[in-house]
């Protein structure tokens, strides 16, 4: 089998699938951060509408999402006719919104959890030190919530990855649609859907590491 | 106790038993992809209706044996013969040499050719120049997608689909400026399907028979030497008989 001459085209679809990974991820956690605020604010008005974003983005299946972005967007003339079509019209820009969205639900939920684990002592004795409420936060809190989150965070980033294997559905070459393309030319499924499941193990290795050298250096684990 | 035991023990010879007077006639399982509409359908009761299932439960009539058939995706079904999950499969399969080196195909039972669709406000043509950095959408997997790359190459931007509906699904919602595929099943769809039908017209055919192939056939494994020849034979007669016409204009005559 000319196993070789699909070498860089395997490449070409790992690079795509760790832009995909690493660009919701960024878009997905600085999105969260926010929406962890918003919803430990306190106030009604910015605790309800995210509540209703992570129950929707939770609730329903990452495929459907998908596809809702994807083949639904066409439906609204204002978007087709918009600068935002640039976005909507390429799969690419579809699969980011669609896994950015659901990497910030669920990681606001993971924050959030984490937040409330925060033992309420630091946070007091941050206060009777007369910090104001963002120094609070931007010492104590967030370093803290994170710290406590990074484990389950590590889970978040592996699944995100193999989520990317669903923008093969709406056309992206990332590895598993790179896979898909080149058995539907040679009929070999077996060893080519082997090698893209090697490639995902190997880069969840990469990510499992680097994990736990995070972990280790910030005392996460004793 | 044991008069359990003696139930059990019945139970177990009358299901038995009636597994292997079941057994006693054949019973060939084909695979298609049922979202093909009109050669391969799922009807409003979820059963696989179609040209070319017609075909086929003909083919088993005159065979003498039964035949189920099951959904699967398009670019699995040699595949799937290959490993022995299907005796045989269809669904617009065109005979071609590349896929002669996998599988075994039948005698063709009906031609088609490819056509393009697009909307009729895109500023489109099927010339090189025309086609120059344009999405195209086709079926994963199709004789199509081969073609599109040889003819076009690196000019278009090629999108693959899991199934021709999806295609259309992505021209309706302006992912792609034009969908290559079967003539007959793209002017079904413009018949029955697309809404604001006047919106898109067929901009293209092609009838290549270096490329397209050489008809539509039915794949067993390679080798399946007994399977083919009594396929074939079938077949045969319902050309002779004008079977095969009756169903063809019964799906195509418009």
């Amino acid at each position: 089998m000319q196993f070789q001459q699909y070498i860089p085209q395997f490449w070409q679809a790992t690079i795509l699938t760790i832009e995909l990974m690493s660009l919701s991820l960024f878009i997905g956690f600085c999105l969260s951060i926010v929406m962890t605020l918003c919803r430990v604010s306190g106030k009604f008005y910015l605790k309800f509408p995210v509540e209703a974003f992570v129950f929707f983005i939770r609730g329903t299946p990452l495929l459907v999402q998908i596809f809702i972005i994807y083949y639904g967007s066409g439906q609204f003339e204002w978007l087709r006719t918009s600068f935002l079509w640039v976005l909507f019209k390429e799969p690419f820009g579809c699969a980011i919104i669609a896994l950015s969205l659901n990497t910030c639900a669920y990681t606001t939920e993971l924050f959030y959890g984490a937040i409330h684990s925060i033992p309420k002592g630091e946070i007091q004795a941050g206060r009777a030190l007369g910090m104001s409420h963002a120094l609070l936060l931007r010492r104590i809190i967030l370093p803290r919530a994170l710290r406590i989150a990074l484990p389950a965070y590590s889970n978040e980033v592996i699944m995100v990855l193999k989520s990317t294997s669903l923008a093969s559905t709406i056309t992206l070459l990332e590895l598993t649609g790179m896979t898909r393309q080149i058995v539907s030319a040679t009929y070999e499924a077996i060893p080519f859907f082997l090698f893209a499941g090697a490639i995902y193990l190997i880069l969840n290795g990469l990510i499992i590491g680097s994990f736990r050298m995070i972990e280790k250096r910030l005392h996460v684990i004793i | 106790m044991k008069k359990f035991f003696s139930i059990v023990f019945l139970l177990t010879i009358c299901l038995f038993g009636a597994q292997i007077i079941h057994a006693d006639k054949k019973t060939l399982k084909f695979g298609t992809e049922a979202a093909y509409p009109p050669f391969e359908y799922f009807d409003d009761s979820r059963t696989i209706q179609g040209f070319e299932v017609d075909v086929v439960k003909e083919i088993c009539k005159r065979m003498k044996v039964n035949c189920t058939f099951e959904d699967q995706i398009f670019d699995s079904l040699i595949t799937n013969v290959q490993l022995d999950i299907d005796d045989a499969a269809f669904g617009a399969i065109s005979i071609t040499e590349a896929r002669k080196k996998d599988v075994d195909f039948s005698e063709p039972y009906f031609f088609d050719t490819g056509s393009f669709v697009a909307n009729k406000a895109t500023k489109i043509n099927i010339s090189p120049q025309g086609m120059q950095g344009k999405s195209i959408g086709v079926h994963l997997g199709t004789i199509y997608q081969e073609y599109l790359e040889s003819l076009y190459g690196d000019t278009i931007k090629l999108h693959t689909y899991d199934s021709s509906q999806q295609s259309l699904s992505a021209l309706l919602a302006g992912k792609v400026d034009a969908v290559m595929g079967d003539t007959s099943v793209i002017k079904w769809w413009l018949k029955e399907k697309a809404p604001g039908r006047g919106n898109y017209h067929i901009i293209g055919t092609f009838s290549d028979r270096n490329v397209l192939g050489n008809g539509y056939g039915i794949i067993v494994k390679r080798g399946n030497k007994e399977l083919l020849q009594s396929l074939n034979n079938a077949l045969k007669t319902m050309k002779a008989d004008g079977a095969l016409k009756r169903l063809q204009q019964k799906y195509f005559s418009q």
